[in-house]
């Protein structure tokens, strides 16, 4: 899933033990600055076509 | 007043009927590791002429501390590593340093001094008296580092600094930045390795198509979007669905959710 904020990470902890599930795995994976330019900057393009 | 090292207001650059930079409003205070990021002929290049004074925009106007870029006052604080330097290959490392220190108009003391330091810093204090023609491809960067710092700039630009370097020759540089900016430099990155422009600069710019598409801290841009995969052993449809109140695209997948 993704979250917007990493402040989010505890939470979700929280509510699988709320819900009495065995947690065997949190693993939060920040995006690359790569990923994150190919992101921006494809999504650019893609506005630019979108408005022709 | 402590102006930016630089501003740009509705800089563009047209090229016949080519627009090479369309509207580009930018600010970076004197400090900051800059980051100038985008595909190849997005416009970075003539970007980084016009702040220069080596290209003339078609409208707009850009100022580096202040002040006009073209004036000598303003060149003296600026140092520039292009991405394409063209070496006199047939001088020796420190002859080369020394006619780039004339052109800045230091004085041989003062260059007699500085070279040394500068060879030293760049990892080439023992090739001092060698002919470029005999460097490696990234001896030749180095040696192109350390003439972009000849008159201790205030603000540096660095066109793919590391270019052609092996990882031990990149993480020299990457020392060298994070060096400059103790010491208080503003540093104008062009790179294509954003593993280290993502450790080195505070603040990028991403440019597509001649305009700028976003600016940000990389603070700002590495602490979002956080992608979690979760492994419990049972999955509840309540747990589900309070996943999904923070994400739309919460995914089962067997007992993994990602």
């Amino acid at each position: 899933m993704m979250v917007d904020h990493q402040d989010i990470i505890p939470e979700i902890a929280q509510l699988v033990f709320k819900q009495g599930a065995r947690l065997y795995e949190l693993t939060p994976k920040q995006k690359s600055l790569e990923e994150i330019y190919v992101d921006i900057i494809e999504g650019s393009s893609n506005e630019d076509t979108d408005h022709h | 007043m402590t102006h930016p090292a630089i501003e740009t207001q509705h800089l563009r650059k047209e090229y016949g009927s080519k627009i090479a930079v369309k509207d580009l409003t930018l600010q970076v205070p004197q400090g900051e590791v800059f980051g100038f990021l985008g595909p190849n002929g997005a416009g970075k290049s003539t970007t980084v002429k016009m702040l220069l004074d080596l290209v003339r925009p078609t409208s707009g106007t850009v100022k580096l501390f202040g002040q006009v870029p073209g004036q000598a006052q303003v060149r003296a604080k600026v140092g520039f590593l292009p991405e394409h330097l063209r070496f006199h290959e047939w001088l020796r490392a420190e002859e080369f340093l020394m006619f780039h220190g004339k052109l800045y108009g230091l004085s041989s003391a003062e260059l007699k001094e500085r070279i040394p330091q500068l060879l030293s810093l760049v990892g080439l204090a023992n090739n001092a008296r060698l002919r470029l023609s005999q460097f490696s491809k990234g001896m030749l960067q180095r040696i192109g580092l350390a003439q972009a710092m000849l008159n201790h700039p205030k603000l540096i630009f660095l066109d793919e600094p590391t270019s052609g370097l092996d990882p031990l020759g990149r993480r020299l540089v990457r020392d060298i930045i994070s060096q400059l900016k103790s010491q208080g430099m503003t540093i104008f990155l062009n790179s294509h390795f954003l593993s280290e422009v993502e450790i080195t600069c505070d603040r990028v710019a991403f440019i597509n198509k001649g305009q700028i598409v976003r600016v940000d801290t990389m603070a700002n841009l590495l602490n979002q979007a956080t992608e979690v995969v979760l492994r419990v052993d049972t999955l509840t449809p309540n747990c589900v669905k309070a996943c999904n109140t923070w994400d739309l695209n919460c995914m089962l997948m067997g007992q993994r959710c990602q």
